[in-house]
């Protein structure tokens, strides 16, 4: 099987294990494709990665379609595509179908509250990781909660924080 | 049709069941879907989720807080990122699979080019400082949202002091004690499931 063929594989592999998100899906990538595989760097999956930093989800796709050109272009690209989003995309459709089906059932209510508050502790955890991702970084870390205190008490469009941001990072002020 | 019997008082409200729909918008077509899930992809530069909830049930009003937040345990619980699983759910919710592929498009395209484009001109992107700076400052603002948001539906156990110990126990297992992340969710579910059974039990 060729690059495409394997990489096609792996993705899809690890599209299946990423359960919670995908954060934990990258070290085994890091593995296969960068110690294993050979197809690139360290430097060059570090550049790619931060691309995904941000939080997993769209950006991860762009990440996973730049590794796909890179190691058989744009069927690569659109392979990579294909085997990390459309296992998951099945299951999770399947999933909501069952979950749906089964609305009036008890033991779907004790799942569900059991699974909410985790799921909210989880998503509070990982904004704590991201934040502390980049060596104790003072000012990154206000961006973040000046961010986070503006979503939460003003009205203010995020995408103003967020211009700021990439300025401040842009100009090396933070 | 019998409602489960389960005593309202000492209810986490996670767990309480869904509103009736009252003047609720029209469901979304699917090429709404897709247009929708488009532009916030198109905004997010990062963190998904925070559009999405913004845009899904602040703005439009789509989804109540507490459906969103029924969703949202279960894509936890399933692979794949959250706001992509988020996307598709809403999308078969309202148009079944059609609704989830073109939600699942409209996030999804513009990633997938963004991220052709980018090999493209990865010779001029990796040692360009600015584009890291950006991306640094980027990540920093997209955390923020992320924290934000994340605070923002846990408002809605606040008086809930079971449900609070449990997203204690998440966030501590992570942050605090760096396990591994399958241990915690698949963890303290299960204590979650063993709690509310003993309690409907008792109660």
């Amino acid at each position: 099987m060729g690059p495409v063929g394997r990489m096609a594989l792996t993705l899809a592999l690890l599209s299946l294990l990423s359960v919670g998100g995908i954060n934990t899906v990258l070290a085994d990538m890091h593995r296969d494709f960068v110690t294993v595989e050979h197809w690139m760097t360290d430097t060059e999956f570090a550049d790619f990665f931060a691309l995904a930093q941000a939080a997993p989800g769209p950006n991860f796709i762009i990440m996973v379609a730049s590794i796909g050109w890179h190691v058989g272009g744009l069927g690569g690209a659109l392979a990579a595509f294909a085997a990390i989003s459309l296992p998951s995309l099945v299951t999770v459709y399947l999933a909501t179908r069952a979950w749906d089906r089964f609305r009036d059932a008890s033991w779907r209510a004790i799942l569900q509250a059991a699974m909410t508050p985790v799921a909210i502790g989880l998503l509070i955890a990982s904004a704590v990781v991201l934040m502390q991702a980049a060596d104790v970084d003072w000012g990154r870390l206000a961006i973040s909660l000046v961010t986070a205190g503006a979503m939460l008490f003003t009205r203010l469009n995020p995408l103003w924080l967020m211009g700021l941001g990439a300025l401040l990072g842009m100009t090396g002020v933070v | 049709m019998t409602a489960p019997v389960v005593p309202v008082a000492a209810e986490p409200i996670a767990s309480q069941p869904v509103p009736p729909e009252e003047e609720r918008p029209a469901p979304p077509t699917p090429a709404a879907l897709f247009l929708i899930f488009l532009k916030i992809t198109l905004q997010s530069f990062g963190a998904a989720l925070p559009w999405l909830h913004r845009d899904v049930v602040e703005r439009r009003r789509w989804l109540s807080e507490a459906e969103f937040i029924e969703l949202f345990g279960l894509c936890q619980i399933l692979p794949g990122g959250n706001a992509v699983n988020m996307a598709i759910m809403i999308g078969v919710r309202f148009r079944g699979a059609v609704g989830a592929i073109a939600s699942f498009a409209g996030l999804l395209i513009p990633p997938l080019l963004i991220g052709i484009a980018t090999a493209l001109l990865y010779g001029s992107f990796a040692t360009n400082p600015l584009v890291h700076g950006a991306l640094g400052g980027l990540a920093a603002a997209g955390a923020g949202l992320i924290l934000a948001t994340g605070l923002k539906l846990a408002k809605q156990f606040r008086r809930s002091v079971p449900d609070l110990a449990f997203a204690a126990a998440a966030f501590s297992g992570i942050v605090l004690l760096h396990l591994p992340l399958a241990w915690v969710l698949l963890g303290l579910i299960a204590l979650g499931i063993l709690y509310h059974m003993l309690r409907r039990r008792i109660a």
